[in-house]
């Protein structure tokens, strides 16, 4: 099975995209992004095909794995247990598409893991996590799954004998979220735990255009088709700016 | 095989000298002529005529000493030699730096300098280990002929077939080039970049934080290091004199072996369990957190105590040349730090101690 020059033209191009966000993020100083190196060269590579998760292959798909990427987390004001002064994100991701769907507005992801652990440390090392992951409707489950769904866990890498303490611990709701890949990623993370770093990008215009390039690529065709449950006019909308609605969005 | 011969140049006395280039002929595989310095033109001259037949400098770093009146210091000599060598007028050969351990304390200008043009440096101290810098001066000898006969081939410099999986920036020197640079620019981005800042390469205690083991407990790590992480020991260039891991293939190695385990999600105890199962090797100990540490997700050293540390109980260490983008920081203790052992912490890191030491007083 051999993929053809288009889709590596495409991959390519990809790949060129994560290795500008490699290089914004070593530029914030504080974030190492050499397990983005190990994506940009699946991406180059013609024999690695990524797999899907029935385990078929396509090679129209293209995709990556990112492993143990490390953002800093600052967001500790509110941090239980008392005593914790150095938290971390740990993330870990795949995403496989079809390069067909690139420019349309169908489900832009054939699969999606999204894997984030928070990581510190006080008497004890303690963790949470959440994961984003794109639900298949083949797979059996009693509750009712958005597609795509962000979902916490207290113990992310499923630990026996995990201490949970107090905290009650059960499945907890599966959020709709829209789909994510890394570029997407790195907004909605750093946003959300490490702003400085954030507000540091989008100073950057290099980062909003490829930002803004990825919303629309893959955050678009899911807001608009959610969107298209209900007839509406454009012209109807008034609730502006979608940066009221979101501060992410850009 | 013939012994490498390296030129000591030196303004201390005879008998200081001499006890130099006795103590590093200790096992047999260098031989060191020493030799008092000329002034600086004569020197250039005489060293251009001569180091043909040497395969290495030893200098002390100050020349101009008291008993001769020489107006310039090691540097000066070894950044010319440099200069020459890259034009061709004389054969690359390794320069190493030594003095008093009080002349050469680690200041700024010191580091820079060594940075700069040596390839190595060891200080006059009480009882030194001549046994480790003459392997580390043979090492260099070899290895600059070694880099010359691959023909300046990365691959082949680094014995390592598939470089792919780095991280393209490392090698990003190297690429493209129309001609090989000169052979100092790669022992010194072997020896500075690789050898002395972990990231692509790393330190036995390093390898041995990232499995989760207690060196000194485990009778078996001789085994584990050298025979079961075979594959990621470093064997490329001046692996005679500095013994390194590659980190990525033996990261890859524990995954692969316990199907799919990734090292820096399990602790300490967790990594000791699976490798004591996939290595079948009994005589293995899970390392334990220093004082004041709990956890024992390992994934760096304390360089002051050299003793496993999670990166988030540790503090970034004050580098006097900031690592590259793709090199790994290097960390203290909260107990080295707070007894102000060992190198000084990273300004960002003050405040960080500083809170620790308030709350601990509290208790």
């Amino acid at each position: 099975m051999s993929v053809s020059k288009h889709t590596m033209h495409f991959r390519e191009s990809r790949a060129s995209e994560l290795e500008l966000i490699a290089k914004l993020l070593n530029k914030t100083g504080s974030i190492n992004s050499y397990p983005i190196f190990n994506a940009i060269n699946q991406l180059k590579n013609p024999n690695y095909i990524p797999t899907l998760k029935d385990g078929s292959v396509n090679p129209e798909c293209w995709g990556y794995e990112i492993e143990d990427f490390i953002i800093p987390v600052e967001t500790l004001k509110h941090i239980k247990p008392d005593g914790i002064k150095n938290v971390e994100l740990i993330l870990n991701m795949k995403i496989v598409a079809n390069y067909k769907e690139w420019k349309t507005l169908s489900d832009p992801l054939c699969d999606l893991n999204f894997k984030v652990v928070i990581r510190g440390v006080g008497e004890q090392p303690c963790y949470s996590g959440f994961h984003i992951d794109k639900h298949f409707d083949g797979e059996m489950s009693i509750e009712p799954h958005p597609i795509y769904h962000l979902q916490y866990s207290s113990n992310p890498y499923k630990e026996e004998g995990f201490d949970y303490g107090r905290t009650l611990s059960l499945d907890t709701p599966r959020i709709m979220h829209y789909p994510m890949d890394f570029i997407l990623g790195i907004g909605f993370l750093t946003s959300n735990y490490s702003p400085s770093i954030f507000y540091n990008l989008l100073d950057d215009g290099t980062f909003t255009n490829l930002y803004r390039e990825y919303q629309e690529r893959i955050w678009k065709p899911f807001s608009h088709s959610l969107a298209d449950h209900w007839a509406f006019n454009k012209g109807d909308i008034v609730w502006k700016p979608t940066a009221t609605l979101c501060p992410y969005l850009i | 095989m013939a012994k490498f011969k390296f030129l000591y140049l030196d303004d201390e006395s005879d008998e200081t000298t001499a006890a130099i280039a006795d103590g590093l002929k200790i096992n047999d595989i260098i031989d060191v002529i020493p030799e008092e310095p000329k002034i600086f033109k004569d020197e250039i001259a005489n060293l251009k005529n001569r180091l043909n037949d040497f395969d290495g400098l030893i200098l002390d770093l100050r020349l101009d000493g008291k008993k001769l009146d020489i107006a310039y210091n090691a540097p000066a000599i070894a950044q010319e030699l440099r200069m020459i060598a890259a034009e061709g007028g004389i054969k690359s050969i390794p320069i190493v730096l030594c003095s008093t351990d009080a002349k050469m304390r680690a200041t700024y200008e010191v580091e820079k300098i060594c940075h700069e043009h040596f390839d190595y440096k060891f200080t006059k101290q009480d009882s030194p280990p001549w046994g480790k810098f003459a392997t580390k001066l043979a090492a260099l000898a070899k290895g600059y002929q070694f880099i010359s006969d691959t023909g300046f081939n990365i691959p082949k410099i680094l014995n390592r077939e598939d470089l792919s999986t780095l991280d393209p920036r490392v090698l990003e020197t190297f690429n493209g080039i129309e001609n090989s640079l000169p052979i100092y620019d790669y022992a010194s981005f072997v020896i500075k970049d690789l050898f002395h800042q972990p990231g692509v390469l790393i330190k036995e205690k390093l390898l041995a934080a990232r499995l989760g083991i207690d060196i000194s407990k485990s009778n078996d790590w001789q085994k584990l290091s050298q025979e079961f992480f075979s594959k990621a020991v470093y064997s490329g260039v001046f692996s005679d004199g500095w013994q390194r891991w590659w980190s990525d293939i033996a990261i890859n190695i524990f995954k692969e072996a316990s199907k799919g385990k990734r090292l820096s999600m399990l602790n300490a105890a967790d990594r000791v369990k699976i490798l004591i199962e996939i290595s079948g090797l009994k005589n293995l100990v899970a390392a334990t957190p220093l004082e004041y540490n709990k956890s024992t997700n390992f994934w760096t050293v304390c360089e002051f105590y050299k003793a496993p540390l999670d990166p988030l109980e540790g503090f970034k260490i004050h580098a006097t040349i900031q690592p590259k983008a793709w090199q790994e920081d290097r960390y203290i203790s909260f107990l080295a730090a707070s007894s102000k052992k060992g190198p000084k912490p990273h300004s960002s890191e003050l405040n960080r101690i500083q809170s620790i030491k308030d709350e601990l007083s509290k208790k």
